[in-house]
């Protein structure tokens, strides 16, 4: 907003004076103070502040705060940077468009407001998200906040009052859904801790470590002295971050984006399980005219009513049939499903598993090992996942991690009592009510295994006892200088658990550990072994000191002199 | 319950005939008093206008009779406005007791509900249409006009869309970025990730783990208990999780971000490169010979310039002479007090004279002289006229032999010039110190008053310099000019001993608290190296001769050495290594070794110990 005629009269002025003014090179001219900046860009607090979450400008420290310590100070680039988005021009446009639905509003005129509203224009973000993040592995880098606020928002009541609407949730849900269904289809997760505060997950895609928290699944209170607004601005731009984030994901993998829920499943509460029955079948056709812009819609839309005109004949016939042909109808499936072309399914699997290792893990061969051991790690298992239990979390660790869930309820594919269920997850104790031939577990041991890479065994893990205590995955051995007692023995575990995939006898791995494995009845063994002999010899009539003499040539070959002691004996 | 659906049943079926009969009868009088019709032949007038006639009245001995004959005669209710007797059926008496008891008689209730609606007896309002639903309305058409003159204004303003500028997500990244693209802003600082929970954070954390350790302002340790819980189902919503989220997201926008680079250095890559001790040999490692003959603590030691001869004071009033090589001891000198310091004249070979300090006195002597048979005779008649007056110069006396150099408190140490004409000799208590020369026998002390003690005292090895040292400072004083040249301060306030390195220019000093100082003159006044290596008060430092080497004897009953090279180049300060820790003496009294001493020409070490031993130590190949 420069007036023209004060300029041409600074102009005529004098250009010295203009010149002297002009500050060289000093701090002053970098930085800015916040007013100033709001000045400048002829901004309100809140616009200015919703354009500097969005853009990724935060304030900086200048050497010298020329202006005050208690003042916030921008740099003169950040700004002049503010000044040149396109989003700036929106937002003014949006402003006077609110204008316009408020003075018809005003005049009572709903048509018109309605029109209005219709015809709302939106903005998108997608500029600013390459903006900010160049790179794939940029925005890769920067996902830990994204996930947590996805994840949190995902669980938050719709509330009218902090003005949160449940659009912005459920898109939030199906945002998290999905990339958490993409971690269980590459077997890209790799640490999950369950702490006081939520739990945490870390995963490695293309060898970038991703952390995230997230709530219990319980029910969350939205505090009082919380600004929302600033909230939903973040979220906003991370909705949108992780949406392309996902579909570069998806479409790395040759899989459909977005992923269609199954309605069924998704009524069941079915939460992952859901978008993950859609990732099972991957879209033969090419890539390319696959996603070309609107077919690609079509395709999708078409796929969507298919889908759910499916379920809906499923559930016609669920009505119909009654509850026995249904379950016949399963284990045909399953049958179908184990006997046909089991060779082809291996292989592809194999495959499919090689591309997931070399996704996370790139060429690195410890990391890929690590790789096919996450993947592998309950494999062949099927673990029923009572309902005390989080389910959402336990199916996203245990696919993740190779192995089988069912549960109870709808869209389970095993039934609670199926003969193939290895492991039973329950929280309860469960006196009494215990099969014979599967493990009983608490869901801990399932994030255990998962931390160490190994079946840590079950007996400590019985519903009804308090379990070992859960260590966190994220602490290393050098920063934290002290090592709890139930670390060192995981890691003896983990030290078996790798000589046994190796095929070396544990001797090998460490002579100590070796030693220190004979248990106490192998010792009671050895000791009779010896008393035996001591007997043989006095039988024999050979003093007591001789034998001793004798004993500690004996240990150099002991199996060789014992065999020649017998020989003497049944020569005698 | 059945009777009681039997009952309600009935009550159902009857209802509608009583009704009609009780309609028929119905008395229309209004609600007018009864009283009015009491003269009357007829009580009312039905719906037809017909008069209702009074029925004959039963009098008082029949109803007598009736209340005691009849059953049933509670129930019932004589009705004057009906003229007639009703009996109260079980459902009514059933109502009537709901009613009093405050129940809701809901049979009763459905029923009138139910009736009501099996007969419907609703009559519509007959209203005429209004006009208006006639009329076209003046309203829609002024809307039609609205909406024709937009569109004639902007033909397809209804047929677009939403500008809607956002579709979906799609393909961002093509996958062939060139790695180095760079921002159009600054250069991004990422935002710090968030902590990574630790053991503590676990919802079922191991024992030691169950308090959390804070340090507050005053650095002392807050424990406060965690939560935690033995169940997973246990664990409840955790309150605070949207107010950290949000306080992460103010923290995102609001913190002004600096990148900091930060020194990844190991901090042993910051040591200097020392060389190995094996690469300074020879230097005393092993102890070869022990000197045993004194019976109680050996306080001094000397070896003769020629490295065959060593000397030796003790507390048990005896001063020794030994053969170095063979560890026999060759002669012994019994005084009545003890020998506090033995010490080789410098002059005339280095083995031609010796001074030992008993009591009051110093005692030069000739230790290869013949043995005279009246020495101790000699030496206490020394001894008990050793108190001289304060000022006065201490008198020299010569008797069989020996010079006695009396003093006016014990003498404690002396120190020879390296010509071996003059030495200087420190009363104990360090209230003076005298300067002594042999071969004019006069004695002269520095200073006039001198209050803080004197701790030790010892020429410089080429200048006619002195240094004195007290607890905290070491005074270099000029002889000739008679002046203070410089001052070395040195911490901790507990000097003990001093030795000067050959060239001059470097002095150690040990202190009761197991600090040794290097002081380097060239460099400054204050310590070059500080090292507090032993446990307790060092007692003696000595410097080699001829090899780098100085070692210092501490209570803790053992010797370090340590290589001290001193370089002639002035811009390479002097290298330091600790070579060795030499333990051959066992504490006494805490006391442990008390003065140990270099070889002229050998790198060995001679050490006495409060343990009534000396000890040798040699290089060992």
């Amino acid at each position: 907003m420069v007036k023209p005629s004060k300029t041409a009269g600074k102009a005529k002025g004098g250009k010295n004076v203009k010149k002297q003014l002009k500050v060289k090179g000093g701090i002053a001219s970098r930085y800015t103070t916040r007013n100033q900046a709001l000045n400048r860009l002829q901004l309100k607090l809140a616009d200015f502040r919703r354009l500097c979450i969005l853009k990724g400008i935060h304030p900086r420290e200048p050497k010298k705060k020329f202006k005050g310590q208690h003042k916030t100070y921008y740099h003169v680039k950040d700004i002049n940077f503010l000044a040149h988005e396109p989003l700036l021009e929106k937002f003014r446009d949006l402003r006077s468009y609110e204008r316009k639905i408020k003075r018809a509003r005003a005049k009572k005129a709903y048509h018109a407001v309605d029109r209005l509203e219709e015809k709302k224009p939106k903005y998108g973000l997608d500029h600013l998200v390459k903006e900010r993040y160049p790179t794939f592995l940029d925005a890769l880098r920067d996902l830990d906040d994204p996930l947590t606020l996805a994840h949190l928002f995902a669980v938050l009541p719709a509330d009218k009052r902090h003005g949160i609407p449940a659009e912005v949730l459920l898109e939030s849900r199906k945002l998290s859904l999905e990339f958490q269904s993409y971690v269980t289809k590459v077997h890209a997760l790799r640490k999950v801790f369950i702490s006081v505060k939520g739990i945490y997950y870390q995963a490695v895609i293309h060898g970038q470590e991703i952390t995230w928290l997230t709530p219990h699944a319980l029910a969350q209170t939205l505090p009082e002295d919380v600004d929302y607004r600033v909230m939903l601005t973040f979220l906003d731009f991370y909705t949108s971050m992780l949406g392309f984030v996902n579909y570069k994901l998806y479409f790395d993998q040759g899989l459909r984006y977005p992923p269609v829920l199954d309605t069924r499943l998704e009524d069941a509460a079915g939460g992952i399980v859901a978008v993950i029955h859609d990732l099972a079948d991957r879209m033969e056709t090419d890539k390319e005219q696959g996603y070309a812009g609107g077919a690609k819609k079509k395709s999708a839309q078409a796929k969507l009513t298919e889908s759910r005109l499916a379920t809906l004949g499923d559930k016609l016939a669920q009505i119909g049939d009654g509850e026995v042909d249904e379950e016949a109808e399963a284990e045909a499936a399953l049958r179908a499903e184990r006997s046909d072309g089991e060779d082809d399914e291996e292989v592809e699997e194999e495959d499919e598993l090689e591309r997931a290792i070399s996704l996370s893990a790139g060429g690195d061969p410890t990391a890929r090992e690590d790789a096919k051991l996450c993947a592998t790690l309950f494999k062949g298992m099927v673990f029923f996942i009572q309902r005390e239990c989080p389910r959402d979390m336990m199916v996203f660790i245990i696919r993740s991690f190779g192995g089988e869930v069912c549960w109870e309820g709808e869209g389970s594919p095993y039934d609670e009592s199926d003969g193939g269920v290895t492991h039973h997850v329950c929280d309860r104790p469960m006196e009494g009510k215990m099969l014979a031939q599967r493990e009983y577990v608490v869901p801990q041991w399932v994030c255990d295994c998962a931390n160490w890479r190994i079946l840590i065994p079950c007996a400590d893990y019985k519903p009804g006892i308090v379990p070992p205590p859960h260590l966190s995955p994220f602490v290393s051995k050098d920063d934290e200088g002290y090592t709890p007692d139930y670390q060192a023995t995981l890691e003896k575990l983990q030290m078996q658990a790798k000589a046994a995939r190796e095929g070396r006898s544990l001797a090998d791995v460490s002579g100590d550990a070796g030693a220190r494995m004979l248990t106490a009845e192998e010792e009671a063994e050895e000791e009779e072994r010896e008393y035996a002999r001591d007997l043989q010899r006095e039988a024999k009539g050979i003093p007591y000191s001789r034998a001793l003499q004798e004993g500690r040539d004996h240990t150099a070959d002991s199996e060789e002199e014992e065999d020649d002691d017998e020989e003497e004996g049944s020569e005698e | 319950a059945h009777g009681n659906g039997s009952a309600f049943a009935r009550a159902r079926t009857r209802r509608p005939a009583e009704r009609r009969r009780s309609v028929a009868m119905e008395n229309t009088i209004g609600d007018v008093p009864i009283q009015w019709f009491r003269d009357e032949e007829h009580i009312g007038y039905d719906a037809d206008g017909r008069k209702i006639l009074k029925r004959a009245r039963v009098d008082h001995l029949d109803h007598l009779l009736q209340m005691v004959d009849d059953p049933t005669y509670w129930r019932k209710v004589f009705d004057e406005r009906e003229d007639k007797e009703i009996s109260i059926s079980r459902e009514q008496l059933e109502l009537i007791r709901k009613l009093r008891g405050g129940i809701l008689p809901n049979n009763f209730f459905g029923d009138e509900y139910q009736t009501n609606l099996a007969e419907p007896n609703l009559v519509l309002p007959q209203a005429r249409e209004p006009k208006r639903r006639f009329v076209p309305s003046k309203w829609e058409a002024k809307a039609v006009l609205r909406i024709i003159r937009s569109l004639r204004k902007n033909p397809d303003a209804r047929v677009k869309k939403t500008q809607n500028e956002f579709d979906g997500p799609k393909l961002l990244w093509e996958g062939d970025e060139d790695p180095a693209t760079k921002h159009n802003g600054l250069a991004y600082l990422p935002a710090p990730r968030a902590k990574l929970p630790t053991h503590g954070d676990s919802y079922n954390p191991p024992f030691e783990y169950r308090a959390d350790t804070q340090v507050d302002e005053n650095g002392d340790e807050i424990k406060t208990p965690r939560r935690f819980y033995d169940a997973l189902r246990r664990v409840p919503s955790y309150a605070p999780f949207v107010l950290e989220r949000f306080q992460r997201c103010l923290d995102l926008y609001l913190c002004p971000r600096v990148s900091k680079a930060r020194l990844n250095i190991n901090p042993k890559d910051m040591l200097p490169p020392l060389p190995s001790p094996k690469e300074l040999k020879p230097y005393p490692n092993t102890r070869c010979l022990r000197y045993l003959g004194h019976e109680d603590k050996v306080v001094s030691v000397a070896v003769d310039a020629t490295g065959k001869w060593l000397l030796s004071g003790s507390t048990d009033k005896t001063m020794r002479m030994w053969e170095v090589s063979s560890a026999r001891c060759v002669r012994k000198w019994s005084f009545q007090d003890p020998v506090l310091n033995v010490a080789w004249c410098p002059g005339n070979g280095g083995s031609r004279l010796a001074s030992a300090c008993v009591g009051a006195a110093v005692v030069l002597l000739d230790p290869h002289a013949q043995p005279s048979a009246d020495l101790s005779r000699h030496a206490n008649a020394a001894v008990a006229e050793g108190v001289a007056e304060n000022d006065a110069p201490p008198p020299w006396d010569e008797r069989a032999g020996l010079v006695f150099v009396k003093h006016a408190g014990v003498v404690s140490k002396i120190n020879w010039h390296h010509k071996g004409d003059y030495f200087v000799s420190l009363v104990k208590g360090g209230s003076n110190v005298m300067i002594h020369r042999v071969s004019k026998r006069s004695s002269q002390r520095i200073f006039r008053q001198q209050k803080t003690p004197i701790r030790a005292a010892t020429f410089h090895p080429n200048r006619p310099v002195m240094f004195i040292c007290t607890a905290a400072y070491v005074y270099l004083y000029d002889l000739q000019r008679q002046c203070l040249v410089k001052k070395l301060v040195a911490g901790g306030n507990s000097v003990t001993c001093l030795a000067a390195h050959a060239g001059g220019d470097n002095v150690i000093v040990g202190g009761s608290d197991g600090k040794l100082q290097w002081f380097d003159m060239d460099l400054s006044n204050m310590p070059y190296k500080v090292m507090a290596s032993h446990a307790n008060g060092v007692r003696a430092v000595a410097f080699h001769k001829k090899y780098p080497l100085f070692a210092t004897a501490s209570d803790d009953a053992t010797v370090h050495v340590l290589h001290g090279a001193v370089s002639a180049d002035l811009n390479q300060n002097a290298l330091i290594v600790p070579l060795k820790i030499l333990r051959a003496h066992t504490a006494r009294d805490v006391e442990g070794v008390i003065d140990c001493v270099f070889h002229p020409t050998q790198p060995w070490l001679f050490s006495a110990g409060a343990d009534k031993t000396i000890a040798l130590f040699c290089d060992d190949n």
